[in-house]
């Protein structure tokens, strides 16, 4: 006993060495730009002449800013259409996948292609399916439809559909999310569920068999299966995936680049876009920093909502 | 600069400013090693092309071959960079202080208002100067009486139209459209006739005619007054263009995707048969036509506004002031712009030369063999009536160019009137300038 107690006082650097390279690359890449950021956000910086300090001025301005509010706005409601779309489609999706059917790994793997396909390729490949005269207005014109123009249209979705259900009239309760913003976030949801459906599918393979033969057993169907067996199970995939999407909602750059570059008149345009609009195109290097730690502190707002809410019985 | 230099250590303020923009948008990058000297006392100079590296390495590499046989105390680094992130990339150098030593780069208002670029005025000889065509020495590069870049290769804009649709609309291919007015009435037949869009444009990013080269084209021009402090665009003429274009745009005579569309889009809708008319520059894009839609497509002078004159855009090499040989590195500039190598350029690919003997060369007047050489021979001919495009020299002007595509694509879109459009793009201008 006494040997060991003489040997704890003794410094062991092992743990350190292990410890070492995480810390270093979370310095180096996370700490250090973070703490810069915050550093360029309190100073008016263009990068070419030495930077004034201003103090908080840079978020005075972020709040006194009209285009910054509507960027929030679109990047708000984008999250508001891709995060709960993507917590659905993604599950039903591993529902689909998890029957032990043959041939179901190639399907598990065609299902995954859009996660590894280049945002470019796939922005470009939904720009010809999206335009006025593409294929998915040359469907609809097959069914009688006349179909908008996806990407430039600025009428608000319930206002589109409030007219096609017959009620003829405008409100600007009506205007929002724009259509071309939900046909963006269409391509978010079509290229990201496939990654959130692997995360549920590893949950579903981790439910015990016997609960869902138990609740069959008890006369429960297949919905009654779902949603009072499979759901509360995989309450903590849930709470991951509404977190990981949240987050990669609120920082999409790829789509609104090669897609629309943040048009028409800024209905699409996202709070990534605007901070590297901002950092690159007029070199507000400052504005940038201090718009890029609001979008921080909008995520790390979502996040905990996210515990809170979702989260609750999933961590207990 | 010299300041900047104090206040930052070089690869720290690198790390520092690319890290803290890419923490959460995932973007950026540090700049590569730039000139140095050697042991030996030899200087490198490092050179940046934009998207050159496949298609023309052999002429590259000759090039920098017979100059560093002329000059066995320089060696040039060659970079070739892809055009989407030569900005990025040039911003990135520039913030490690490692910046290129001579470099193609675009988008250049930004660099001059802040006066990281050498002023050519200074450091060319005047006999150099003489060489080259006064509208490209007195274009892109000028900024505020003073001209900060050495002209290279230019194309001049041209009207590219599909012959099938202008068949298939009762139009004769024989007979493109001469002037504006006329391309718009054309855009409105083909698309009656034929489902098409009569003229395939967007709004932004748009490197041949943005906005402000459509005015510039029906006499909207300048569009400051002498102080630079308040705008003339407020006016009868701009009302006029803007109304024309809105009509064009509700007639779907544009494309609806205009208003939000990206890189390359309105070149891509023509190939694709979408779009029957693309007013645009450089035979370049022949590389990508297909052999059934090259025989459909034809090459004409570009239709005209009330100002009878054509834009040019001009490709031009800088030499950062932060460069570590700026003489060296200009007359390096010189040597890949004097008349030899942009002739010897201009044989292998659509474009125009940039300096008075080269544009003379009668390889310019030669009946042409391709498309690629039509588009040539047609640029050349309007090279007399050209203007560069260059955004007005005030400071600010990328904010002040995406105000003026806001309000006016809110115009196209029809959210508002083209005179409210305007008057909002005056008082939003005026009062930039007045505080910036």
């Amino acid at each position: 006993m006494t040997e060991r107690n003489a040997g704890s006082r003794k410094f062991r650097w092992t743990p350190y060495l292990f410890v070492a390279p995480g810390v270093l690359l979370l310095g180096t890449f996370f700490a250090y730009p973070l703490l810069d950021t915050f550093w360029l956000s309190l100073h008016r910086y263009n990068i070419f002449h030495p930077p004034e300090f201003i103090g908080f001025d840079n978020f005075r301005r972020a709040f006194g800013d009209e285009l910054f509010w509507r960027v929030a706005a679109n990047t708000l409601l984008y999250a508001l259409i891709v995060v709960p779309s993507l917590v659905v489609v993604s599950f039903f999706l591993s529902l689909l996948v998890n029957h032990p059917l043959r041939g179901i790994r190639f399907f598990r793997t065609a299902y995954y292609i859009p996660v590894v396909t280049s945002i470019v390729i796939a922005g470009i490949t939904w720009k010809w399916l999206y335009n006025s005269d593409g294929l998915i207005n040359a469907i609809l014109e097959g069914l009688g439809i006349s179909g908008p123009s996806w990407m430039a249209d600025t009428t608000g979705v319930p206002q589109l559909l409030a007219n096609a259900l017959g009620f003829n009239f405008e409100s600007e309760w009506l205007s929002e999310p724009a259509l071309a913003l939900v046909s963006v976030a269409m391509v978010t949801i079509w290229k990201a569920s496939p990654y959130y459906m692997i995360i549920y599918l590893a949950g579903l393979q981790g439910i015990p068999p016997q609960l869902e033969e138990a609740a069959r057993v008890d006369g429960a169907g297949w919905w009654q299966v779902v949603r009072n067996v499979i759901i509360p199970s995989i309450q903590p995939y849930t709470l991951v995936v509404s977190i990981i999407a949240t987050i990669g909602a609120l920082r999409t750059f790829g789509e609104v680049y090669v897609m629309t570059g943040g048009g028409p008149f800024h209905r699409t345009n996202l709070l990534a876009y605007y901070i590297y609009t901002l950092g690159f195109r007029y070199l507000e290097v400052g504005y940038a920093a201090a718009v890029s730690l609001l979008l921080l502190m909008f995520i790390l707002f979502f996040a905990i909502l996210n515990f809170r809410v979702a989260g609750q019985d999933a961590t207990t | 600069m010299a300041h900047f230099r104090q206040a930052f250590s070089r690869a720290g303020r690198c790390v520092a400013t690319a890290g803290a923009m890419t923490v959460l948008i995932g973007l950026g990058g540090c700049g590569e090693q730039s000139s140095e000297k050697s042991s030996e006392g030899e200087i490198v100079l490092e050179f940046w092309t934009i998207a050159l590296g496949d298609a023309f390495a052999d002429y590259i590499h000759g090039m920098i071959a017979t100059y560093e046989a002329e000059h066995p105390d320089v060696r040039i680094k060659w970079v070739d960079v892809s055009g989407a992130e030569v900005g990025e990339k040039f911003i990135a150098a520039l913030v490690a202080d490692d910046p290129p030593d001579v470099a193609n780069v675009y988008d250049l208002p930004r660099f001059l208002e802040h006066g990281v670029i050498s002023n050519m005025d200074q450091l060319v000889p005047a006999a150099e100067v003489e060489k080259r065509l006064p509208v490209f020495w007195r274009g892109v590069g000028q900024y505020q009486g003073a001209n900060y870049v050495i002209p290279w290769y230019a194309s001049v804009n041209m009207m590219w139209y599909n012959r099938a649709l202008f068949r298939d609309a009762g139009l004769d291919p024989g007979r493109p459209p001469k002037t504006l007015d006329e391309m718009f009435a054309m855009g409105q037949q083909i698309r009656q006739r034929t489902g098409k869009y009569g003229v395939s444009w967007r709004l932004h990013p748009n490197l041949v005619a943005p906005p402000w080269v459509l005015l510039r084209m029906e006499g909207v021009w300048p569009l400051f007054d002498e102080s630079r402090r308040r705008t003339t665009i407020n006016s009868p003429k701009a009302l006029s263009v803007f109304e024309q274009w809105v009509e064009a745009y509700r007639d779907k005579i544009v494309p609806p995707e205009s208003l939000a569309a990206s890189s390359r889009d309105e070149v891509n809708w023509f190939i694709e048969g979408r779009a029957a008319m693309l007013p645009f520059s450089g035979g370049w894009i022949t590389r990508y036509f297909d052999p059934s839609f090259e025989k459909k497509a034809a090459v004409a002078p570009q239709p005209r506004g009330r100002a009878d004159v054509v834009p040019a855009t001009n490709q031009v090499l800088v030499v950062p002031r932060a460069s570590s040989h700026p003489h060296e590195a200009t007359d390096f500039a010189l040597f890949v712009t004097n008349d030899k190598n942009q002739l010897e350029f201009c044989r292998r690919v659509s474009i125009l030369p940039s300096t008075k003997a080269a544009a003379a060369d009668p390889y310019f007047r030669q009946p042409p063999q391709t498309l690629a050489d039509a588009a040539s021979r047609a640029s050349a001919r309007d090279l007399p009536n050209s203007f560069v495009i260059a955004p007005p020299d005030v400071p600010g002007w990328s904010r002040l160019e995406d105000i003026l595509h806001e309000e006016f694509a809110k115009a196209l879109a029809g959210e508002q009137t083209s005179q409210q459009a305007l008057q909002r793009i005056e008082d939003k201008w005026n009062y930039r300038l007045r505080f910036q």
